[in-house]
C-alpha cells in the first residue's frame, strides 16, 4: 500500500492522476492529495450547498469536472435548457475548467433509460448530434468536453464508424475529447472492432483527458461495471494511447465495491506504471 | 411531402422503439440485435436492483435470486415511470410488492418508515398503516419534528 501511494505520488507529478469523487472514497481522495476529481454533475446541480469534503477541494485549487450523464447529447430531442443552465452553474461553483457529458442518448418518447445508450450513426444523426452539441456549448461558460461511451449492442445500420462519428462532432463543434479506454476496449470486445484504428482516426490533438474503469467479461460480454480492478484489456489501450500522446490527465472511475482502498490504490499504482513508461512521449500542451 | 420531413421525428421514433423494446419486451428497431438488447436488459437490471439494494436494504432479499424475475416483471410493468433515483424506484418497488401482498414484516417496516419521513410537513403529526404479507400490520407515526415510531398489530 505505501509502495502504492508512492507510485500515485509520483505520476502525479508528471500528469493529473485522478479518480471520480464518490462520498465512499472522499478519504482516501483526501489522504492521497489526489489533484484531479470528477463529480456526476446531475447529483450536485439541485444542491444548495456543495458536500464539505468537495467544497475542500475547490478551496485547495484541486479540478473538480462536473461529469453530466443526462443531457441526451445523441437524442432526437434538443437538449433541455434547464438542465443546460444548471450544469453551466455547477461549473462555475466548482471553478471547472471544463465540463464533460457523453455521446449517447439516455431518453426517448417520454421513456428514461438510466443508461447510456448508443446512437445509430448515420449522416442525418450526425447532422442533429452536432446541433445538439453546439446549442450545450451556447449554454455552458466552460469547454465541453465529449466522450465515447460503451456499448453492448450496437446500431447494425449506422453507416459511420464511432471513430468517424467523434472526429467529425470535435472537428465541427470545436468540443474537446474524452477518450474512455475501458469503453473503448469494450467495443472491441463486444464488436470486434479494431482499438488502433479508432486511435488512429480520432483527434488525438483534441484530447483533454482519459477515462480507465474496471468492468468484467459475462457470456462473452464485456461489461464496463466500475466496480471491479481495471483489467489488463484497458491498460495495454492506455499504453498504445500513451505511445501516441501523453494525456494532460487520467482519471479512475470506481462506482461501486468501495471496501478495499488497497485494490483502488492498486488501479491507480497501474495506470501510473503505464504514464511512468510513456514519460517520453509529449505532453499535450493546453 | 418532402418539406414535412423531420429527422428528428423520424429518429425519435427510432430511439422510442429502441426504448420500448429494451424495457417493455416491444419488437426490436430494424439494426438491433434482439439477443444483445435481451442482455443488455438484464445487466442493466441488475445495476438498477443493487442501487436500490443499497438505499433499501430491507428490499435486498426482492431483488437478488429467485426473488429477480419479481423486480423484472415490476420494470416492464412500470417502465415509462422509471426515473433515475433509486430512493424513488426502490419506493415503487416496495409499493408494487405490497399491492400485491408480497412485502414482508421487515420491508413494510422499512417502506412505513420511508412514506412517513416523505412528508412535506414535518410539524404535522400523520399516521399510515400497511398490511404485510403474513397479514399482520405495521402501523407507523411519525410526530412533529420528524420522529418515527412503528408498532407491529
Amino acid at each position: 500500500m505505501v509502495a502504492d501511494a508512492v507510485a500515485v505520488e509520483e505520476a502525479k507529478t508528471m500528469t493529473n492522476l485522478g479518480i471520480a469523487w464518490r462520498p465512499e472514497i472522499s478519504l482516501l481522495i483526501d489522504e492521497h492529495q489526489i489533484r484531479f476529481t470528477e463529480i456526476l454533475a446531475e447529483n450536485y446541480w439541485n444542491v444548495s450547498e456543495l458536500p464539505k469534503p468537495i467544497a475542500n477541494l475547490i478551496e485547495s485549487g484541486a479540478i473538480v469536472v462536473p461529469h453530466a450523464i443526462s443531457l441526451s447529447l445523441g437524442g432526437a430531442d434538443k437538449p433541455d435548457k434547464t438542465k443546460l443552465r444548471k450544469l453551466a452553474r455547477l461549473a462555475e461553483r466548482l471553478n471547472a475548467p471544463y465540463v464533460s457529458e457523453h455521446i449517447a442518448f439516455v431518453a426517448a418518447g417520454g421513456i428514461e433509460s438510466g443508461h447510456l445508450l448508443p446512437v445509430e450513426r448515420t449522416s442525418e444523426m450526425l447532422e442533429l448530434v452536432i446541433e445538439n452539441v453546439r446549442i450545450a456549448q451556447s449554454y455552458l461558460p466552460v469547454p465541453l468536453v465529449l466522450e465515447n461511451i460503451a456499448t453492448v449492442v450496437d446500431w447494425q445500420t449506422s453507416e459511420i464508424s464511432e471513430a468517424e462519428f467523434l472526429s467529425t462532432i470535435i472537428d465541427e463543434t470545436g468540443a474537446g475529447l474524452l477518450l474512455d479506454v475501458a469503453n473503448l476496449y469494450a467495443n472491441c470486445h463486444n464488436h470486434g472492432w479494431c482499438a488502433k484504428t479508432f486511435l488512429d482516426r480520432i483527434p488525438l490533438e483534441k484530447l483533454v483527458y482519459v477515462h480507465v474503469a474496471g468492468g468484467h467479461i459475462k457470456r462473452k460480454i464485456y461489461h464496463d461495471t466500475h466496480t471491479e480492478p481495471v483489467q489488463s484489456g484497458p491498460l495495454d489501450l492506455l499504453a498504445e494511447l500513451c505511445s501516441r500522446v501523453l494525456p494532460g490527465a487520467v482519471l479512475l472511475e470506481r462506482d461501486d465495491h468501495f471496501t478495499s482502498a488497497e485494490q483502488i490504490l492498486g488501479d491507480l499504482n497501474a495506470i501510473s506504471e503505464v504514464l511512468t513508461a510513456s514519460q517520453n512521449t509529449p505532453v499535450i500542451a493546453r | 411531402m418532402k418539406d414535412n420531413y423531420d429527422p428528428r421525428e423520424k429518429m425519435r421514433g427510432r430511439q422510442t422503439q429502441f426504448l420500448r423494446a429494451l424495457f417493455m419486451g416491444d419488437s426490436a428497431p430494424s439494426g438491433i440485435d434482439s439477443s444483445r438488447l435481451s442482455i443488455l436488459r438484464d445487466s442493466l437490471l441488475r445495476k438498477r436492483a443493487a442501487s436500490i439494494s443499497r438505499r433499501w436494504p430491507e428490499l435486498r432479499r426482492y431483488l437478488d435470486g429467485e426473488n429477480f424475475d419479481l423486480f423484472r416483471r415490476h420494470c416492464l410493468a412500470t417502465a415509462t415511470e422509471f426515473r433515475d433515483d433509486s430512493l424513488v424506484d426502490g419506493l415503487r418497488f416496495a409499493r408494487w410488492l405490497a399491492a400485491q401482498n408480497l412485502l414482508d414484516n421487515e420491508a413494510t417496516r422499512e417502506l412505513v418508515a420511508a412514506e412517513l419521513a416523505a412528508s412535506r410537513s414535518p410539524m404535522v403529526p400523520r399516521i399510515t398503516a400497511r398490511r404485510c404479507s403474513s397479514r399482520r400490520w405495521v402501523i407507523g407515526a411519525m410526530l412533529p419534528g420528524r420522529s418515527i415510531h412503528l408498532v407491529g398489530i
